[in-house]
């Protein structure tokens, strides 16, 4: 019985070392291969050592000895509770020893090689992913040139903002200061094609000869002599102390003035007009407690006109500057907006008493703004 | 020995006239025409003056309260009109958005209505007190008129009158009719329904959510429609007092304190109590009652010799209240100032421009903060407070700058010279910066 079991089994491991030799291993599937089946009703064969799932490599069984015969094959249907290999006494040279070893050797040189190979793939991979890495920065940073705004972007969307304030009930000081007028000079500058007549808004008579203008190089205006030499004094400063002060004053302005008029104006006619009006801050400051709050910020006020004035006075181009000032530009928006373009002028601050003046100017501006850049509303509105 | 007779007798006609004159000076609230309301609340709540030229007296609960004169109510105090149909509350109002300090009104006799009343100033809450039906009220101020009908038991009605003088106006020495503050009043449903009606227009109010508020102005009229609340606002209730627990238990020691010392020793014993006090709420509630029953004299005396500023910019809260009352407070004042307090014309003349405050035209000048910073080392206490007072509201980026006007002249001369870095003179205080839209 023992030689039928031996020579079966044999014969099984041959035919299975025939059918692993006969193709080649299939990686991650060599149980399906090896060992064979048992016939059915046969015991299973013995554990041989099998190959890793990682390797893919399959031990073959060295060929048993020509002389060898095989076992008949069990035709006997032995009971199958019956166990002939257990404990394996016939010291069968598949379970272990040389061939097994040889089995792992080449098992370690196919890990080994698979090793090396996912290896190099991995290599593979992260040399891909640095590449995928740099595409997709060049193609973030395209989208952010494409989405993100610029610096000018930025500048352009705050000089918006500006001009929406402007345009929307700015505060009084913005107006009287110049500042929201300029704003929506320039709007109006840029919607406007050139030589177009644009929109009509009327002006009152007297607005446009109160407004005071610079020559767009300048920030101030002639001061208090952009209508003449004649000085109007506030309630404020002709008190007595002020007589010998505004006297003094009066006497220089006209002097200033001719000579702006005629070309430039004297170092030494300047040098005392600033000499006059500091004396007068001083006799402002020292009256503080003898003028109403009222009457301290106007005399303070035109004193600071007085000091604009003269420093328009001093500039190269006092003369150009003061022949700009005395422009009474038109009785329309349009016009005075024309003639400001082709003159490149700017508004300059308002004088005292000249704020009603602004007021009406701001309105006519925003109208003709608000015309120029949405017709279609207007036109619906009206 | 005819002689002595004659002394004795005209003695005890003497005394008797001073005895009956002193009866009848205490009877007065109760002898002149048929009674128009009652205290309902406790002894000490409620003062009461016929004139300007007479005392404040405390009105008793026992006492019937009758028509004329002006009535000035602690918080909580509590009137009824005619048969108790209607109960009149009087509220402070320290913590709402409208400048409301204290109430001030004047009871009507009018057989018509179950109240009628001038509301001088100040907030009152009108109830229907009636077993059943409506009640009417009829509430006139700044010589308008309005008919309240509290329709069924339980309604009640806020009704709120301030004065105000719009922001930029000024102070003239001779006004002319455009020269007179702002009124305003407001009727607030606070349970049940009500009807408002006003010249010929009768509005339908109910409690919230719905339609529960409707106001008047001296310079538009009244409210074409009335507002719809979800719900009643935070100052209508107390729950947007900012106030922590500790606070409104402080004042409402103080309230109480009030009301005692005012019933057992006067008005005036209890308004130097509270000014004299060293608690900084209590204080606070003196110079408001002075203020509230005109007693300016005392609040003078009491500034000349204080070493509190916290109490400065309370005095500076309430005399802005008391120009707003109505027109020619602010005459009734610079006059007063010069009269009674020894003022030049030309310090009248600049404190109530102070007080006035600056219009659009002085507040886009340079020379408007550089004068205010000027006078923060002023001579006059007054000044200095109010420019002080001013600048911290112009220019809140200078609130940090430590200033007290009752210190030394070397301490206002540091205060100073740091207003001045922050604003510099012949410049405007940096204003903020437009936001731009994404930021």
């Amino acid at each position: 019985v023992s030689r039928i079991l031996r020579t079966s089994l044999l014969s099984t491991l041959f035919s299975a070392a025939l059918c692993a030799g006969a193709g080649s291993p299939v990686h991650g599937q060599p149980q399906q291969q090896y060992p064979p089946a048992a016939p059915p009703g046969y015991p299973p064969p013995p554990p041989i050592t099998q190959p890793t799932q990682q390797s893919g490599v399959v031990a073959r069984p060295t060929a048993p000895p020509a002389s060898y015969a095989p076992p008949p094959v069990n035709v006997n249907q032995y009971a199958p509770s019956y166990a002939p290999y257990s404990g394996a006494p016939y010291g069968d040279p598949y379970a272990s020893g040389g061939l097994t070893g040889a089995a792992n050797a080449i098992n370690a040189q196919g890990e080994y090689e698979k090793q090396f190979q996912q290896a190099r793939l991995m290599n593979q991979d992260v040399e891909r992913s640095k590449i995928d890495t740099r595409r997709a920065k060049i193609e973030q940073w395209q989208w952010e040139r494409n989405n993100m705004p610029t610096l000018e972007d930025n500048r352009r969307r705050d000089q918006y903002e500006q001009l929406r304030r402007s345009v929307n009930d700015p505060p009084p000081a913005e107006i009287w200061d110049g500042s929201a007028l300029n704003r929506i000079l320039v709007a109006i500058q840029q919607a406007q094609p050139p030589g177009s007549p644009g929109p009509m808004v009327p002006l009152a008579p007297n607005v446009a000869s109160q407004i005071s203008l610079t020559t767009g190089a300048t920030s101030t205006g002639a001061g208090l002599l952009k209508n003449g030499p004649k000085l109007r004094w506030p309630y404020a400063l002709s008190d007595d102390a002020f007589d010998g002060l505004r006297s003094n004053v009066n006497q220089l302005m006209k002097t200033a003035y001719d000579q702006v008029t005629a070309g430039e104006v004297d170092f030494k006619v300047l040098r005392d007009l600033n000499k006059t009006l500091d004396q007068m801050d001083a006799t402002l400051k020292a009256k503080i407690e003898d003028m109403t709050p009222t009457e301290n910020i106007q005399g303070k006020r035109y004193v600071r006109e007085l000091r604009d004035t003269a420093r328009a006075l001093q500039q190269p181009d006092a003369q150009a500057l003061f022949a700009a000032d005395r422009s009474d530009a038109g009785r329309t928006v349009g016009g005075l907006v024309q003639t400001m373009t082709a003159k490149g002028q700017k508004f300059a601050p308002a004088l005292a008493g000249t704020e009603p003046a602004y007021n009406a100017l701001y309105s006519g501006l925003v109208a003709y703004y608000t015309e120029l850049s949405q017709p279609n509303v207007r036109a619906a509105s009206r | 020995m005819w002689l002595h007779t004659l002394r004795c007798h005209r003695t005890i006609l003497l005394l008797a006239a001073v005895v009956f004159l002193t009866a009848a000076l205490n009877a007065r609230l109760a002898a002149d025409g048929p009674a128009v309301g009652k205290l309902t609340s406790a002894r000490g709540t409620l003062f009461y003056r016929e004139s300007p030229q007479t005392k404040w007296q405390v009105v008793d609960p026992s006492t019937e309260v009758h028509a004329g004169g002006v009535l000035v109510g602690l918080p909580g105090a509590v009137l009824t009109g005619k048969d108790g149909a209607v109960a009149l509350e009087f509220q402070t109002d320290f913590d709402s958005p409208y400048p409301v300090l204290e109430c001030a009104l004047t009871l009507h006799r009018n057989p018509a209505v179950d109240l009628d009343l001038t509301l001088g100033r100040g907030r009152v809450d009108l109830t229907n007190r009636k077993e059943q039906g409506a009640a009417q009220v009829l509430l006139h101020s700044h010589g308008e008129t309005w008919q309240i009908t509290l329709d069924e038991p339980g309604a009640s009605v806020a009704a709120e009158v301030y004065g105000t003088w719009p922001r930029g106006s000024r102070f003239v020495k001779d006004p002319g009719p455009k020269d007179v503050p702002q009124a305003e009043i407001l009727f607030l449903v606070l349970h049940g329904q009500a009807d408002i009606g006003f010249a010929g227009a009768h509005h339908r109010l109910t409690a919230p959510p719905g339609p529960a508020l409707i106001q008047w102005d001296s310079a538009f009229g009244m409210d074409s429609t009335p507002q719809s609340l979800k719900e009643l606002p935070p100052w209508a209730t107390r729950a947007g007092q900012h106030r922590s627990a500790e606070e409104q238990a402080k004042y409402k020691a103080t309230r109480e304190h009030l009301i005692r010392a005012a019933a057992d020793k006067g008005m005036d014993a209890a308004l130097d109590e509270l000014l004299n006090s060293d608690d900084p709420i209590d204080r606070r509630v003196g110079v408001i009652a002075a203020g509230a029953v005109d007693d300016f004299p005392r609040l003078a005396e009491f500034f000349q010799h204080t070493k509190h500023a916290d109490l400065i910019e309370t005095a500076i809260l309430v005399l802005r209240h008391w120009i707003g009352r109505g027109p020619g407070q602010d005459q009734a004042l610079y006059r007063g100032l010069i009269a009674k307090r020894g003022f030049t014309p030309l310090q009248a003349e600049s404190m109530l421009q102070l007080l006035h405050g600056f219009n659009n035209e002085e507040l886009a000048q340079p020379e408007t903060y550089e004068l205010l910073i000027a006078y923060l080392t002023d001579s006059r206490l007054a000044i200095r407070a109010l420019a002080h007072w001013h600048l911290v509201r112009l220019v809140p980026a200078g609130k940090d700058i430590a200033y007290n006007p009752l210190d030394g002249k070397e301490a206002l001369q540091r205060a100073q010279q740091e207003w001045q870095k922050l604003v510099p003179a012949g410049k405007l205080p940096p204003r903020q910066k437009p936001q731009t839209s994404g930021k």
